[in-house]
């Protein structure tokens, strides 16, 4: 065991690297697009009645027919497994914005409103305050699903550590298949862990409870 | 417009879309500097949409409301707010910050120095009775009710509004505590002179509070009096159901000594052993005072410990 990593540490480490690449990217594209997003959205039933069922279909697609399905569209590598993986993050990602911004007591609004508060201060100063704690449990489950996913992404050559465990898999190699599959889960442990420890410290600050 | 009104409503209804009838029908009333104007009426009779066309939270479907002579349609409605006081049963408070960071929100937005706000804050807290050195880095969920109810006050007078609106705040509060606070909000109102407009269901704050008190039924007012004018006068059948005015009892624990004392007095004649009492006091206590002692009147003294008037039989028998 320790000597397959002895033996392709160089190996391993960039594939490492290259799954936190992804993940990384994915969500960050997929944040971006569903702050503003799920703000909207928060706002208007209407819309959202529309694009909550699209994300989803998305959602359910399975990700290796998903991935066959981009192939033709973008080809081969990163591109098509950052796509896939920022469409499958959107629905959890929005829904927990929208989430967050639906859960603020509508006395605070009022009364930030009612004070002459803008619109823009009101958001920044007290709706994002409020809703961060939800957003950012949507970012941890939305991460650990990520990484799991992009496991798969290996497979359309997008590299990361599912080309350890897959080649583990097609040669029964023991020591691949388990190194892969810590490495994953281990990375997912880390990232659930660090965002959880995130999402306390900012419920914390929108409760006023002293950390 | 006469500048000695504070807020005027002229001709001012509300239907909100998709309502079959209007929550406020046309209405015209003059609020008066200084004056605190309670509106009292059941529920649903669109006392907060009544209140809410006065900073522009509502647009009025009719009408024009104006505040110190001016056409608020002419104002912004943020600079409208921030220089309109605004407190709600639910206080509002913003949980995430500390007592003394919520008072600062609005002087911080119109960009008050540091200094200065300090100072506010202090003063302020001070005035709503929670000593700053213990309170100023609390936060809203380490007080109680009343507390945080004091804070949503303070913050509503952080940039020194001449009007307040105030919808219910007191309604989520003990009876014990509402009445505290009520005393407070009276002396509070006296010392900085607020225009006060100030909504509630429960009749005795709103004939305890009001200078005048405008009553309202399904969107219409009913009667816009001073509260003795309301228990002499009630202007209809539902008005004196209301405030029961055929019941002498419930008459007297509205009816305040100062409104029927006989000021015709020579303080020498006075037995220095008579029962005192002051302006505020109903007349349903000082009845009692009567009851318990050897005199047949009752002495009144006003704020600043000055004999005023004495009450007997006979005035509270004209109540
Ligand atoms: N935003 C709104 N949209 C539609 N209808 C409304 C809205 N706000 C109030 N109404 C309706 O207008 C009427 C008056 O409501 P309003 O809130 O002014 O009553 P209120 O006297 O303040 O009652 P309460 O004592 O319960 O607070 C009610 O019939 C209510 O349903
Ligand atoms: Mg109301």
């Amino acid at each position: 065991m320790i000597d397959y990593i002895r033996e392709n540490y160089l190996d391993v480490v960039t594939l490492f690297l290259q799954h936190i690449e992804i993940t990384f990217f994915s969500l960050g594209i997929a944040i971006v697009i569903a702050l503003p997003l799920g703000v909207l959205l928060s706002r208007n039933r209407t819309a959202a009645s529309i694009v909550m069922p699209v994300l989803s279909v998305i959602y359910t697609i399975p990700s290796l027919a998903m991935f066959a399905l981009l192939i033709p569209v973008v080809g081969l590598g990163l591109k098509p497994a950052i796509l896939a993986l920022v469409a499958y993050s959107l629905l959890i990602l929005v829904r927990n914005v929208m989430a967050g911004f639906r859960s603020i007591d509508p006395a605070i609004l009022e009364a930030g409103k009612g004070m002459g508060l803008s619109q823009w201060q009101l958001f920044f100063k007290i709706e994002l305050v409020m809703a961060l704690p939800v957003i950012i449990g949507g970012v941890r489950i939305t991460a650990v699903s990520v990484i799991g996913i992009a496991t798969i992404a290996s497979w359309i050559n997008a590299g990361g550590l599912g080309v350890i465990l897959f080649q583990g898999l097609n040669q029964s190699n023991t020591p691949e298949i388990v190194w892969g599959t810590l490495l994953v889960a281990g990375l997912a442990i880390f990232v659930n862990y660090f965002l959880s420890v995130l999402e306390a410290m900012a419920l914390a600050k929108s409760k006023g409870e002293p950390f | 417009m006469s500048g000695k009104y504070a807020i005027v409503l002229e001709g001012i209804s509300k239907t909100f879309e998709r309502a079959e009838k209007p929550s406020v029908y046309k209405t015209d009333l003059k609020i008066e500097e200084g004056n605190f104007v309670t509106i009292l009426g059941a529920s649903g009779c669109g006392k907060t949409t009544l209140l809410k066309m006065v900073n522009r939270l509502y647009e009025p479907s009719s009408g024009k409301v104006f505040i110190n002579g001016e056409d608020v349609s002419r104002i912004s409605p943020t600079a409208l707010r921030r220089r309109i006081g605004y407190v709600i049963q639910q206080t509002g408070l913003f949980q995430h910050m500390t007592v003394e960071q919520n008072v600062a929100t609005v002087p911080e937005i119109l960009g008050w120095g540091k200094e200065k706000i300090n100072r506010r804050i202090d003063e302020l807290l001070q005035l709503v009775g929670l000593p700053p050195a213990e309170y100023r880095k609390r936060y809203p969920r380490q007080l109680s009710g009343g507390q945080q109810q004091r804070v949503g006050l303070a913050r509503a007078l952080a940039a020194d509004p001449s009007i307040m609106l105030m919808d219910e705040p007191f309604g989520a509060i003990d009876a014990i505590n509402r009445s505290i606070l009520q005393d407070e909000i009276l002396r509070i109102q006296k010392q900085l002179n607020k225009t006060i407009l100030f909504v509630t269901h429960d009749i005795t704050e709103a004939l305890k509070l009001g200078d005048k008190v405008i009553i309202m039924n399904e969107g219409k007012v009913q009667q816009y009096d001073t509260p003795l004018h309301i228990l002499r006068h009630p202007a209809n059948d539902f008005v004196k159901s209301l405030v029961h005015s055929d019941d002498l009892f419930q008459r007297m624990a509205f009816v305040k000594a100062g409104d029927v004392m006989n000021e015709d007095i020579d303080s020498q004649k006075l037995s220095e052993e008579a029962p005192e009492s002051q302006e505020q006091t109903s007349l349903r206590d000082i009845l009692l005072l009567l009851i318990s002692s050897p005199f047949h009147y009752v002495k009144i003294k006003n704020e600043r410990n000055e004999m005023v008037g004495t009450v007997t039989i006979n005035e509270i028998r004209q109540a």
